[in-house]
């Protein structure tokens, strides 16, 4: 057995077993040393508390401090806010961040859109389960594979020849144009990737939509028919105000999901004709350039552009517990 | 009540849409999946990279050979073990093939070699290294990047275990010099690997001999006014690889154009990018691509694979004359047309310079094997690697012209490709920016074409990003 087969067994039985033997010697420590049940209660709280938070703090405050301590730095200097000023100034660097807001701002309402109304109306159809499948299926497939499939799509043959592409092939065959390159004729290439998310995520939107919809009480509905609403009045007045917390979760989810999106970018044009993003070029200038100063000055931008929705989740999610 | 009781009739009927949307998913996937598989060119010319697994045989002498040779390696220890962690950037056949070479290795020393194929493997070894845990042996076509490796300090000197003036003995002091780092022989050349002009011997009625780049652009202006095929086919997109092609095409233009040393002082950073006669190489280059001389133009270069440009030689009607690439060319066009035979259905020729004072070079990028280790199964590996045997055996695929001078010409499979390896051996053998840029720079390069091509005007902005991506490099990073 190799070596990093070891370490794997190790970790994968050790830690179970080390967690266990921790709970019962904390219990223990907390049996022997509280005397009140309050008392007892707060250092059983405190010691559980300790495992998640070394390992909290290990994989995610040690690398984020570090990362923001790198962002200060260059290699001649422990202390600047260059690689920032570059990060502003720098004209690709502020394409790819424009790029990642335009990805915040169009794909999740174009996904939500599309999952809400598949919701809506999947919810009236005999044959929900069987459209449900059709357009959950995206989800099944890997991100590298979907934009794959989708470079296929996006396919261009000169002018005058046999157009291999499905777009090509439609757009030709119904407009008689020329060809377009979508995965280059700017701004619609930015257009032509994000439509890749919205296939993606679509049916994801779409099945905790059509969840909440099917959570409204079959009360209200029948209540809001005998009074003779209309299916607009239905939609407006009682679907979509129910649905609402779910549709912030789904739009939480799918605005991180655009802020951090790489591998639609990298596969199809590899951040080439004004389609870099923020997690490309923190790729490029890690892993390329192997500069890990303004590569993380990058990922704490991301990360300053999505803590508003980090927060805003978190406000919500607190209000809907009653904290 | 259950909802279904409670759904109106104005709902079934919006049913319809849902059907049509459902329906226009599963077309688009469907159609998805299947133009996949009915692109032609996209299915036959993947010859070189996604074959399936096969097997291989190689002559029983040069087999021998090679073993005799890899037990020499070890010193004389068959039983020797261990293992060899070895990693590159090519998979598929190629992939299977190396294995296949490396097999005579294990045989004769029981030292198993782990080939792990990444299509990013700069940057997994970069990673690797950062973690403390790189492989044994790696693979790059740049010499730049054993330049990178160099400056982390983690790069093992081959002196130690190979003999420094043997070594310029076999591939030639020009060589020895380009892997030979601070006085220390860091790197072993595999393939020298040229840039050949092919074309379809059957339907080809332009100039094959003494015919230099402007000539040649000059021929295919006016096969355009004569209504022939397109002159060339170039095809861009390789993912994160897409240009390189369209980059050692530059290179050898401006190798034969310029000369070994000019290029040779682009690829060191010691001439500018930004300098006359390069932003005069690349405007011509570039200009090709809208002015015609390009099959399919811009955009079609632009998002087709590389690998199938050699095949647009043989359809009916012929999509272009032209392709210019690497001795690999034969195997791409023989694996999507097996009729095919090289020499007797399609040929090359080299080009020469416009000034017929200058020597002719024989332009190549390297494809260099370091080491990260120097226990003895690795030590024994790159022995290996450097002789005259295993190089001959990997000459005798035919996929490849060898660095090693001393590998026999006869065991090239097919004159073409010994046309190739004796073009090599006359000429200065010369490695040109693609080869000895970093991947910093490389990708800045690689990037400035594509944006050019897309859009000429932005050519000069783009050729300045490089100088700029090269002098930060050259002051050790940001």
């Amino acid at each position: 057995m190799s070596s990093g087969w070891a370490i794997a067994a190790a970790v994968t039985i050790g830690f179970p077993i080390a967690l266990i033997a921790y709970v019962r010697l904390s219990e223990a420590a907390v049996n022997a040393a509280a005397r009140g049940a309050r008392t007892a209660e707060r250092m059983r709280v405190a010691l559980w508390l300790i495992p998640a938070m070394i390992i909290i703090g290990t994989v995610l405050f040690y690398p984020l401090i570090q990362t923001i301590v790198l962002s200060l730095q260059t290699k001649d200097s422990a202390f600047t806010f260059d690689n920032y000023a570059w990060a502003v100034t720098d004209p690709a660097q502020v394409r790819s961040i424009v790029n990642s807001l335009l990805w915040v701002a169009v794909v999740p309402v174009m996904v939500l859109v599309v999952g809400l109304v598949f919701a809506v109306l999947s919810d009236r159809v005999r044959y929900e389960k069987l459209a449900r499948l059709a357009i959950i299926t995206p989800c099944a497939i890997s991100m590298t594979a979907s934009t794959i499939i989708w470079a296929s799509i996006y396919r261009y043959s000169p002018p005058g020849t046999a157009q291999t592409g499905l777009a090509n092939a439609l757009y030709v065959g119904i407009t008689g144009n020329n060809p377009i390159a979508w995965t280059i004729q700017q701004p619609l290439n930015n257009l032509a990737l994000m439509l890749i998310g919205l296939w993606a995520w679509m049916g994801f939107a779409a099945l905790l939509l059509s969840a909440a919809v099917k959570g409204i009480p079959v009360e209200i509905v029948e209540a809001a028919r005998v009074d003779g609403v209309s299916e607009w009045q239905l939609f407006r007045h009682i679907t979509f105000p129910q649905i609402v917390p779910t549709m912030g979760v789904v739009l939480t989810l799918l605005v991180v999901w655009a802020l951090k999106v790489f591998d639609i970018v990298f596969v199809l044009t590899q951040g080439n004709y004004g389609t870099a993003v923020l997690g490309m070029n923190i790729y490029s200038q890690l892993f390329v350039n192997q500069n890990p100063y303004r590569g993380s000055t990058l990922a704490v931008i991301l990360l300053v552009l999505a803590l508003p929705i980090i927060w805003l989740n978190l406000r919500r999610i607190r209000r809907d517990v009653g904290v | 009540m259950n909802r279904q009781h409670v759904r109106g009739i104005a709902g079934w009927r919006r049913s319809r849409s849902i059907r049509a949307g459902a329906a226009l998913l599963l077309a688009g996937v469907l159609a998805a999946c299947g133009s996949q598989g009915a692109t032609p060119t996209a299915a036959s010319g993947s010859g070189s990279s996604a074959a399936p697994a096969q097997s291989f045989t190689f002559d029983p002498k040069l087999v021998a050979d090679a073993q005799k040779a890899a037990l020499d390696a070890a010193g004389g220890k068959s039983d020797l073990g261990g293992t060899v962690d070895f990693v590159w950037g090519t998979g598929g056949a190629e992939n299977d093939r190396l294995k296949a070479l490396l097999q005579p290795f294990t045989d004769a020393t029981g030292v198993a070699v782990n080939v792990e194929s990444v299509s990013n493997s700069g940057q997994v070894i970069q990673t690797r290294l950062q973690a403390g845990n790189p492989p044994d042996v790696a693979l790059d076509t740049s010499l730049g990047a054993v330049q990178e490796y160099y400056r982390t300090g983690k790069l093992v000197p081959l002196d130690g275990f190979i003999d420094k003036s043997s070594f310029a003995q076999a591939f030639g002091q020009g060589q020895a010099d380009a892997v030979t780092i601070d006085g220390k022989l860091y790197a072993i050349p595999g393939a020298a690997q040229g840039v050949e002009v092919w074309y379809n011997k059957k339907l080809y009625k332009g100039p094959t001999e003494n015919v230099s780049y402007p000539q040649l652009v000059q021929w295919g202006q006016d096969e355009l006014k004569a209504g022939h095929p397109a002159p060339f086919c170039i095809n861009l997109e390789q993912a994160a690889a897409s240009a390189n092609n369209a980059f050692v095409q530059i290179d050898n233009i401006m190798a034969q154009e310029y000369g070994a040393d000019f290029i040779h002082k682009l690829g060191t950073g010691d001439i500018k990018y930004d300098s006359d006669q390069v932003k005069t190489a690349f405007k011509n280059y570039i200009d090709m691509f809208s002015n015609g001389l390009v099959y399919g133009g811009a955009n079609a270069a632009l998002t087709t694979p590389i690998k199938d440009a050699p095949l647009n030689l043989f359809t009916d009607p012929q999509n272009c004359q032209l392709v210019m690439w690497g001795p690999f060319t034969p195997g791409i066009i023989t694996a999507a047309n097996p009729n095919l035979k090289p020499g007797q259905d399609f040929d090359y020729f080299q080009l020469v310079p416009s000034n017929a004072g200058q020597p002719s070079s024989f332009y190549t990028w390297g494809w260099e094997t370091f080491a990260f280790s120097d226990s003895p199964q690795t030590q024994a590996f790159m022995k290996y690697w450097a002789s005259k045997e295993f190089q001959s055996l990997v000459a005798s695929t035919g996929a490849y012209v060898m660095a090693n001078q001393q590998v026999d010409l006869g065991v090239y499979p097919n004159d073409t490709i010994r046309g190739i390896a004796q073009d090599q051996r006359q000429s200065d053998v010369v490695i040109g920016p693609y080869g000895l840029e970093p991947s910093s720079v490389r990708n800045v390069v690689l990037s400035a074409i594509m944006t050019s091509v897309a859009d000429p005007s932005q050519l000069d902005g783009e050729l300045e990003k490089i100088d700029q991506a090269y002098q930060t490099f050259l002051d050790g990073g940001n």
